[in-house]
């Protein structure tokens, strides 16, 4: 069990290493236009998988069940998601692999986090052995990593339209195309989102006899699924595009944020003690 | 029917439906910076009242401190379901007579590109454009004109047109579930002592929750408590719970089951559940001379940690006695299991102690001129039934919400237009433009490759 101790701690290291040179390497491309830089960027993003995989796996081994738990664990999986997400679209759409700047700091900001926090092993309680409860955490992780790359192509449309084609810019896609993706990835974002809040309310029946009991982070997560539905309806019939959608989507970012990591902070809910220890 | 029409145009409505929308949001907001009945009990309120007489007025007149049962809430829940009727009906209706979504189509446009077949005959030409397009999966929507300029259409995942009506017509389900889950609810929570009989009828279910249109919770069969299983993890938590229970059906058919934590066990449209609640029952008589025994039973809550005991402290019935109780389950070590368990009891009465001492099950005390008997010490259980009416219906949205986003987003339909123009020199020039869901992420590369396939020499 050391052993496996070990190596967790290990690639958990190696993979918050990756994700800094990673870091280092997207700032450089981007601040002095280097597009080898990014590339090299990308391959460390990918590189950092691994390990990051792998110590998520042996976690996942010492504990008997999967990431979703501690603190440590739901971070560590949620930043995995969000850079496989990223990987995957920069693989399919080379002309964002510039988002990385924004997702690979995070990422292993967020991990370097998570790892000092108590990654102590944590024992699953018996309502949590359900189907509906990998649901709830899969979507919900995905539904992060969607607004990252979401709020990526945001700000990046921001920057250019106020600093036009200079530099590293130019190589970014069109501003019409970059509104486009940010409003794509925010349709993935929003989809994700209502399959976690429907998958948390089956479990929360099941469990508790109750779909909904107005629990502070309940609202707040149908509060931001009903923005991101806002942004939707506003993008489909009245056409917002542009910096005004730009910048609906950062708010819609900062809920998501609220939700997650800030609501089980300043008010005891159903989610406290999972994810803040 | 103009009037009907004008309600489903005006229902309809983009700012209708962003209006409602944004109502649901607000009122969310609302029921978060405004205190609940749900979280805050009465004394809350009176407190409120004291303090802040003008605003607790308007919070009770308006019924904001229980909002999701109010009548603006629910008025607001109505609009938003017919909303959303109207809009599937008309969705589906647009479907099906295959008319183009009423949508703006999101257009992607390729700079002209030259097909290299010089001299070719026209039906060569848009043969190569079809192979093209039928080994990307496109099948041809129109024929071409005669004249000038050439106009092609090319279609791809049509059935994904269908992803937006099973979005919205899972959520149409979910709210037509939560309704019905509101006017039907019941919910009823029970403590049942091991060896305990919970009688057919339902009295004794505590903490019942009625919807408006429930009937009373009156379950048609009784159940005993064989025993409670306790199964921890090595920090103490609770790994698993479940009771062993008898069932006696109105018949009087038994049946052995076993419900759990996240398994439930169904019968005949109500579910019996088990609940994180547990802890022990201390069993007490006191015995008078002259007079039959009194029982009675302290139901402790079980601690958070082995280490803590679990305690409380309460009148004895039919007695001027004040009885203070704090369980041991096992005197040599920290347990959740009663092992050998003894509980420390001290008595007062009018603020006097009379007793004070340690008993084991089985074991006498004297109390004044009475006796005092442990009878027994045990587990109680706490179980949950209500009712799941509305389950299915939950289910069958949240299918159809999956395959919708599943359709919207992998069979996202896409359209390829062509322009051709016969130049001067017999070449072709072909345009390209794309519309589609998802377009910017999924339909560049494949318009990139028809592009380099248009554009190399055959």
């Amino acid at each position: 069990m050391d052993q496996l101790l070990r190596l967790e701690f290990i690639g958990s290291w190696l993979a918050v290493a990756l994700y800094v040179g990673a870091t280092v390497l997207m700032a450089s491309g981007v601040f002095f236009n280097r597009q080898r830089r990014l590339d090299l960027g990308l391959s460390l993003c990918l590189a950092g998988l691994v390990p990051h995989g792998l110590a998520i796996s042996l976690h996942w081994l010492r504990s008997g069940h999967g990431p979703y738990l501690s603190k440590f664990e739901s971070i560590s999986a949620t930043v995995w998601l969000s850079m496989a997400l990223y990987a995957i679209i920069s693989l399919r759409l080379p002309r964002l692999k510039a988002l990385g700047v924004l997702v690979a700091p995070t990422g292993f900001l967020m991990l370097a986090l998570a790892i000092m926090t108590n990654p102590a092993i944590e024992y699953l309680p018996g309502a949590f052995q359900t189907i509906w409860l990998i649901f709830h955490i899969f979507f919900n992780k995905l539904a992060f990593g969607a607004i990252m790359l979401s709020l990526g192509c945001a700000l990046f449309y921001l920057i250019k339209s106020k600093k036009g084609d200079r530099g590293f810019l130019e190589k970014l896609p069109d501003l019409p195309t970059l509104d486009l993706y940010a409003y794509q990835f925010c349709g993935f974002c929003f989809s994700f989102w209502t399959i976690t809040v429907i998958a948390g309310s089956i479990w929360a029946h099941k469990s508790w006899g109750r779909y909904w009991a107005w629990d502070p982070i309940e609202t707040w997560s149908i509060i931001t699924w009903l923005c991101f539905g806002v942004y939707m309806h506003l993008r489909r019939f009245h056409g917002l595009k542009g910096k005004q959608a730009s910048y609906f989507l950062i708010g819609c970012f900062g809920l998501v944020l609220l939700t997650l990591f800030l609501i089980p902070f300043l008010t005891k809910t159903v989610h406290t003690e999972y994810l803040m220890g | 029917m103009g009037l009907l029409q004008g309600l489903s145009r005006l229902a309809t409505h983009p700012k209708t439906v962003i209006g409602l929308i944004l109502a649901s949001l607000g009122s969310c907001l609302l029921s978060e910076l405004i205190p609940q009945t749900a979280v805050n009990g009465p004394a809350y309120f009176q407190k409120l009242a004291q303090l802040h007489p003008l605003a607790s007025a308007i919070i009770d007149h308006l019924s904001l401190q229980s909002f999701s049962s109010s009548p603006w809430f629910l008025t607001l829940s109505f609009l938003l379901a017919v909303s959303l009727t109207v809009s599937l009906g008309q969705q589906a209706q647009r479907l099906l007579s295959s008319r183009t979504s009423a949508a703006p189509p999101l257009l992607l446009a390729s700079a002209p590109c030259r097909l290299s077949l010089p001299g070719q005959p026209l039906p060569t030409l848009l043969g190569a454009i079809n192979t093209i397009l039928d080994q990307q999966g496109y099948r041809p929507v129109n024929r071409p004109a005669d004249g000038r300029p050439l106009a092609l259409t090319f279609a791809k995942h049509q059935l994904g047109r269908w992803g937006a009506l099973l979005l919205h017509g899972g959520l149409w389900l979910l709210i037509m579930a939560a309704t019905i889950g509101y006017l039907t609810h019941s919910r009823g929570f029970v403590q049942v002592m091991e060896g305990e009989t919970i009688p057919a009828g339902g009295h004794d279910w505590l903490e019942t929750e009625l919807g408006p249109l429930a009937s009373p919770l009156r379950p048609e069969f009784s159940f005993r408590l064989d025993r409670l299983k306790v199964a921890l993890w090595p920090d103490g938590s609770k790994k698993s719970i479940a009771s062993a229970l008898t069932l006696t059906d109105a018949n009087g058919h038994e049946r052995r089951l076993e419900p759990s934590l996240a398994q439930p066990i169904d019968l005949a449209g109500l579910t019996l559940s088990q609940t994180n609640h547990l802890g022990y029952h201390v069993s007490l008589i006191i015995k008078m001379p002259g007079k039959p025994g009194i029982p009675t039973h302290f139901m402790l809550d079980a601690a958070k940690r082995p280490q803590d005991l679990p305690h409380a402290k309460t009148d004895f019935p039919m007695t001027d006695y004040i009885f203070e109780i704090s369980l041991s389950p096992d005197p040599e070590r920290p347990s959740f299991f009663l092992n050998r368990p003894q509980v420390a009891v001290t008595v007062t009465k009018n603020d006097a102690i009379v007793f004070r001492g340690r008993l084991r099950p089985g074991q006498r005390a004297t109390l004044e001129d009475n006796d005092l008997y442990c009878q027994a010490i045990g587990y109680w259980s706490g179980l949950t039934l209500f009712s799941g009416y509305a389950l299915p219906l939950v289910y069958v949205g949240f299918g159809l919400i999956f395959c919708g986003v599943c359709l919207l987003y992998f069979l996202a339909p896409r359209k390829i237009f062509f322009r051709l123009e016969l130049l001067p020199d017999s070449d072709y020039e072909v345009t390209m433009t794309a519309s589609g869901k998802n377009a910017a992420i999924f339909l560049t590369p494949e318009l990139t490759a028809i592009r380099q396939r248009l554009s190399s020499p055959t």
